[in-house]
């Protein structure tokens, strides 16, 4: 993995921490590493698909009933409390004198046995709560509803890069033809002027040559061609 | 995923596209065109209709005829460039204040003259049937029997000269028929080079030539075969007439030969009054030497001086000849 897929998962993973939102995923996917990793892209479209799919669900709710069956159950422990402290009351009147604070020393001892035993209750009711019936084939229902959702997203995220891209190529198109401008050697007015004559052939500018000593090499007089003889030329005259 | 693909193949190709070069200008492809074509737009619209009308001309032409007009006038171009290069040395201030038209006017003069007196003597060393063949032919044909003149000396004469110099560098005989059977320009080549190797090797046998340091000797010595040569068929010429004897044939040959300075000096006459001028003191500086000299008789010089310039030029350039050239 490289150095930019682990920096975009490092982002990735911030972004998912708490709770998560499809916006906030979908601003990812603009993250530039995505247009060279095919294997972040993956797990990006892995997560917000994730996404769409637990928001779809319905917020867990506990039974209607439930409420009032644990008020009834603390309504039963207080009555016991409140019997308790009645019978302490009759039994001794009159005889001996309790100690003063007996029912709350016994209550308190009480009440790590009365907590634990609410507790496990408690947990009872919940765990009878979280068996949440789920509709059969809900997920398939769920992925078939959001599926025209995330292939319109997908289209809009890519219409966007076709758009920046091609924006993209105009600038550079535009940038190229000021650069190639500012380049090109141009004639200038006078220039233009001077091509109002038909423009000199190049092979007749090879031959200029021949054409500005003209009269020298076409004169009656031979000796002057006698002297365009070469160094070798001359030098093989000692040899005839 | 696929437009993404797409869309950076398109990005990196225009990317791409945008790193390339711009294109260059044809005329920046050949660095003796453009130089042609400045040449050509300093011309003024008369030279120019006039240089077209010359190209007609040339392209009525064989390839032949061409093909030693273009290396004939590559000569004269030379020439034309040493020619400045040494005016610019003595009278630079003076050609630098001149308008470009009167200098290229007075360059071609004084190159003009130079090839003369140059090619007068290549005519003393030329074959008599081939050149008289040449001043038979037509100013066309000229060029192609030049050629052909050329071809033959390659073909023939450069095998019998790396014969006789490898003789004279005592060459092993395999050596000598492995140059001889080089292709043309290359058995030329070896020809310049051989003369180079015997000129060293009689240096070194017999001292330095008269008037040469060994400083000089060794910087002649490290130009290449064909600029040795030049320089050293130039030194020869100016030795012909330096011995004691030939001292009257010697001041004949410089009242001869042109004399640059004497162009510049004359710049602001019109061009035909210079040239008569520059005709009349060449003429008067000959008679003179060849006066004094007692290189003809009395008669003989006051008959030349009520001759032609062509007549008069043509007896000069006898008595130099009589007094003939060394051959190597």
């Amino acid at each position: 993995m490289s150095s930019d897929c682990k920096s975009f998962r490092s982002a990735l993973e911030a972004e998912l921490l708490g709770r998560p939102s499809q916006e906030k995923l979908a601003w990812l996917s603009w993250h530039a590493h995505l247009l060279a990793c095919g294997s972040c892209r993956e797990l990006l479209a892995r997560e917000e698909a994730l996404e769409a799919l637990l928001a779809s669900l319905p917020e867990p709710k506990l039974p209607a009933a439930l409420t009032r069956r644990v008020l009834l159950r603390l309504r039963e422990d207080r009555a016991v409390e409140v019997r308790l402290d009645s019978l302490l009351d009759l039994g001794l009147s009159g005889a001996t004198e309790p100690p003063r604070g007996l029912a709350a020393e016994i209550l308190a001892r009480l009440a790590p046995e009365r907590e634990a035993e609410a507790a496990r209750s408690l947990d009872a009711l919940l765990d009878r709560a979280r068996d949440v019936a789920v509709p059969s084939g809900l997920a398939a229902r769920v992925l078939a509803g959001v599926a025209a959702e995330r292939v319109r997203a997908a289209r809009t995220v890519r219409r966007t890069w076709i758009y920046a891209a091609a924006a993209g190529l105009l600038v550079l198109l535009l940038g190229r033809f000021v650069w190639v401008w500012n380049h090109t050697a141009r004639p200038s007015e006078t220039e233009f002027v001077a091509q109002d004559e038909a423009a000199p052939d190049p092979q007749m500018l090879a031959a200029l040559d021949v054409l500005e000593q003209w009269d020298l090499l076409m004169q009656d007089d031979v000796d002057v061609l006698l002297s365009t003889l070469g160094p070798a030329d001359v030098a093989l005259l000692d040899y005839r | 995923m696929m437009p993404i693909r797409t869309i950076l193949v398109l990005v990196l190709a225009a990317a791409g596209w945008l790193g390339q070069d711009t294109p260059k200008p044809a005329s920046a492809t050949s660095p003796t065109l453009e130089s042609a074509r400045k040449r050509w737009e300093r011309f003024s619209p008369e030279e120019k209709a006039r240089a077209r009308t010359r190209y007609e001309r040339f392209l009525a032409m064989t390839e032949e005829e061409r093909e030693q007009l273009v290396e004939s006038a590559r000569q004269l171009h030379e020439r034309s460039e040493r020619v400045q290069k040494e005016l610019g040395q003595t009278d630079g201030e003076r050609l630098a204040t001149m308008e470009p038209a009167k200098r290229r006017e007075l360059v071609h003069e004084i190159v003009a003259e130079e090839s003369r007196a140059v090619g007068a003597r290549i005519r003393g060393q030329f074959p008599e049937s081939w050149l008289a063949r040449l001043e038979n032919a037509t100013q066309e044909e000229r060029a192609r029997a030049f050629l052909e003149f050329r071809v033959h000396q390659r073909d023939r004469v450069a095998r019998y000269a790396i014969g006789e110099l490898g003789r004279h560098l005592a060459l092993p005989a395999e050596e000598i028929r492995r140059l001889q059977e080089l292709p043309g320009n290359e058995r030329c080549d070896a020809v310049l080079d051989l003369r180079k190797r015997l000129s060293a090797q009689e240096v070194d046998e017999s001292g330095l030539p008269p008037g040469l340091t060994r400083e000089q000797w060794d910087a002649w010595l490290a130009l290449p075969p064909e600029q040795f040569f030049d320089t050293f068929q130039r030194y020869r010429e100016s030795r012909i007439f330096a011995q004691g004897k030939r001292e009257a044939v010697r001041a004949l040959f410089e009242a001869a030969r042109p004399h640059p300075e004497r162009v510049l000096a004359l710049a602001d006459l019109p061009a035909d009054e210079r040239r008569a001028k520059l005709t009349a003191e060449r003429r008067e500086r000959c008679v003179h030497a060849l006066r004094d000299g007692n290189l003809l008789a009395a008669e003989e010089i006051e008959a030349l001086t009520r001759s032609s310039d062509a007549e008069f030029f043509l007896a000069v350039r006898r008595v130099l000849r009589s007094a003939g050239s060394p051959k190597r």
